[in-house]
């Protein structure tokens, strides 16, 4: 039954895994534990700098690497390739030292086996950039790093599987909701293999031939089983599966970025996503939450929430930022979201209740959303893209050791002039993935009524487009500080 | 059940050799990184005043002026000043000047701001007794508008 395939097409598609040397690295079953290893030396250097290091934010890699290369390389990445940053994730590898130990035999509680906690930590992330003003101190950053390694270790030494990863990451959450639109999918190569598998290894894991209970190699710890997986929602790249599958028949392959956004089986480990109002919630908080971060680095911000706090009658930072991030997160999503469902309901008479639309449409605002942190944080990237060299070098030098040379201050990276031109076609790109996944949302449930569904979410994707133009074209104003500042 | 009380009932994390030796290995994750301290901040004798015009700063040009004195309060003249501008937020492109002596003990320098937000100076004073001292120059809030 054993088929291997040796084309590097499957079903049309190019398979990663049957390329020469990447295909070979990736095949290889300890490809993942070297990437992470390389990260791992990388996030020590950053923390030891980030505690010991210059409490400058420009000359400590422990900011520089987090907060300029980390994000910008990660957003890219995913654009052009798929989730390699969660495969590469350094965060597991204390966990599985932990494991060599003992291993887990407590299930994840099953009120939580949602988004729910993962989306209150991405907030709360978001908020704390803001109010603590992390980019600016390598002390916090290097710390935020250490309790990111904590609770990584901390949960998944306690609960079986993937506990952290699945549920409360909030990185990872926002990996794979970006990775919807990825090019790349770990995926199934021949489904009429899979129909005549018995032995289920992409999710069991291989067993010892001699001994049942000796897990050899594990599978899906994300509980996705292959044959009924779709698209890249909660998957890590861990590339479990085509180490555990005996068929040699996983793939990563390329396919249509964002189609599993309007696509709505039963997926396995997640199920349908039109049930799925955690996930509904994490694509509007993943959106918002991209005009919110690139609203707080504008100038208009501050002049905002000066008159914020004069309304609120209050100096509170944290009161005044909370409120922002309630209009923002909460009030502004609800408003437009449910003046373009009940725009629908109405042009369709459809009849439905409001909230089935909202949830079936939030998803078509990713690609979107996508769009914006993909142009902010490569702005951030491509400008800074060679700070890194002088703050290395000037490691060296500070221990005597010029062996880098004498550190290069004037390094940077493209000029903005010609990044701009590139944030507006990322923005573009976003909007045209949202107005294909609004379409085809439309065309699937309303038939022939699809354009009087379309134009309202259309119009809604329109609209947000240009208010992240507005905030492109806003002047920069990077303060630490609003209330007095 | 609530998190917390499955979490603790019946001595859930601590009734096992298993779980105390987890728990042995989070004390001494924790224990490696929680001696760490931050750092502080290192001042010389010499006392370095500044002051920029235009007073709060903008976008754009803006001159900084320094002043430099013993412990005695006597301006220290001929020294060479070399000053970095940065902001706070990393991966921003830094500027360099060399400042002038405008007077006995007083250097100045034009500087342009290029972008609102919180930046700061590294000022590198070479005495004329060859002494090289820093100091960081704080300038927040510089308006974009």
């Amino acid at each position: 039954m054993s088929s291997v395939n040796k084309s590097s097409e499957v079903n049309g598609s190019l398979n990663l895994l049957d390329l020469p040397f990447i295909g070979v690295f990736f095949r290889w079953r300890y490809s993942r534990m070297v990437m992470q290893s390389i990260m791992l030396v990388i996030a020590v250097i950053m923390i030891l700098h980030g505690l010991f290091g210059p409490q400058l934010a420009p000359r400590n890699l422990s900011t520089l690497l987090t907060w300029v290369h980390y994000r910008g390389f990660l957003v890219l990445v995913l654009l052009v390739a798929g989730n390699f940053f969660c495969m590469a994730c350094p965060f597991m590898l204390p966990r599985e030292l932990a494991r060599k130990f003992s291993s887990p035999v407590r299930n994840w509680p099953r009120w939580l086996r949602n988004k729910w906690l993962s989306i209150a930590l991405f907030v709360l992330i978001l908020f704390s950039y803001e109010l603590f003003d992390l980019w600016g101190s390598p002390w916090w950053t290097a710390w935020l790093i250490i309790a990111y390694f904590s609770a990584a270790l901390l949960v998944d030494a306690f609960f079986k599987n993937a506990s952290f990863c699945k549920y409360v990451c909030p990185i990872g959450q926002f990996n794979f909701i970006s990775s919807t639109v990825s090019p790349f999918e770990v995926k199934v190569a021949d489904t009429n293999i899979c129909a005549d598998c018995t032995t289920h290894d992409c999710i069991k894991g291989t067993r010892h031939p001699e001994n049942q209970w000796d897990v050899v190699q594990r599978g899906c710890e994300l509980a996705l089983f292959q044959p009924k997986k779709t698209g890249n929602m909660d998957c890590t790249f861990c590339l479990d599966c085509v180490h555990a599958c005996p068929h040699d028949n996983v793939a990563i392959t390329t396919r249509l970025p964002g189609s599993e956004l309007w696509e709505d089986p039963r997926r396995s480990g997640i199920g349908r996503f039109s049930n799925r109002n955690d996930l509904s919630v994490l694509a509007l908080i993943f959106t918002f939450g991209a005009l919110l971060n690139a609203f707080g680095m504008v100038s208009p911000v501050y002049a905002f929430q000066d008159w914020l706090a004069g309304v609120m009658n209050t100096t509170s930072e944290a009161a005044v930022l909370g409120t922002l991030f309630f209009l923002m997160l909460v009030v502004e999503p609800v408003v437009l979201l449910a003046i373009a469902a009940y725009i629908t309901r109405t042009w369709t008479a459809s009849g439905e209740k409001l909230l089935p639309v909202v949830m079936r449409y939030a998803y078509a605002l990713v690609p979107f959303g996508f769009g914006l942190w993909v142009a902010h944080y490569s702005f951030h990237l491509l400008t800074g893209l060679w700070t890194f060299i002088p703050v290395t070098q000037s490691i060296f030098a500070g221990w005597g050791m010029p062996v880098l040379g004498n550190p290069l201050w004037g390094l940077s990276g493209l000029p903005e002039q010609l990044v701009y031109p590139l944030e507006l076609g990322f923005l573009a790109l976003g909007l045209l993935g949202s107005l294909l996944v609004t379409y085809r949302i439309s065309e699937l449930n309303y038939d022939e009524r699809k354009w009087k569904a379309f134009i309202p979410w259309a119009a809604l994707c329109v609209v947000l487009f240009c208010a992240a133009v507005w905030l492109l074209n806003q002047p920069m104003e990077m303060r630490g500080t609003f209330l007095g500042g | 059940m609530h998190f917390w009380k499955y979490m603790f009932s019946d001595n859930r994390l601590f009734c096992s050799s298993a779980t105390a030796c987890k728990s042995i290995y989070f004390l001494a994750f924790f224990l490696v990184v929680a001696g760490c301290q931050p750092p502080e901040d290192q001042h010389p004798d010499i006392n370095l005043t500044w002051q920029i015009e235009p007073d709060p700063p903008g976008v754009g040009m803006a001159a900084l002026h320094i002043i430099l004195t013993d412990s005695t309060e006597q301006r220290l003249a001929g020294a060479e000043i070399k000053l970095e501008g940065n902001m706070s937020h990393p991966g921003m492109k830094p500027f360099h000047a060399t400042m002038d002596e405008v007077e006995p003990g007083k250097y100045a320098a034009d500087i342009e701001f290029t972008m609102g937000g919180d930046w700061f100076f590294l000022v590198e004073s070479t005495l004329p007794d060859e002494r090289v001292l820093e100091h960081q120059v704080n300038v927040p809030g510089v308006r974009s508008q």
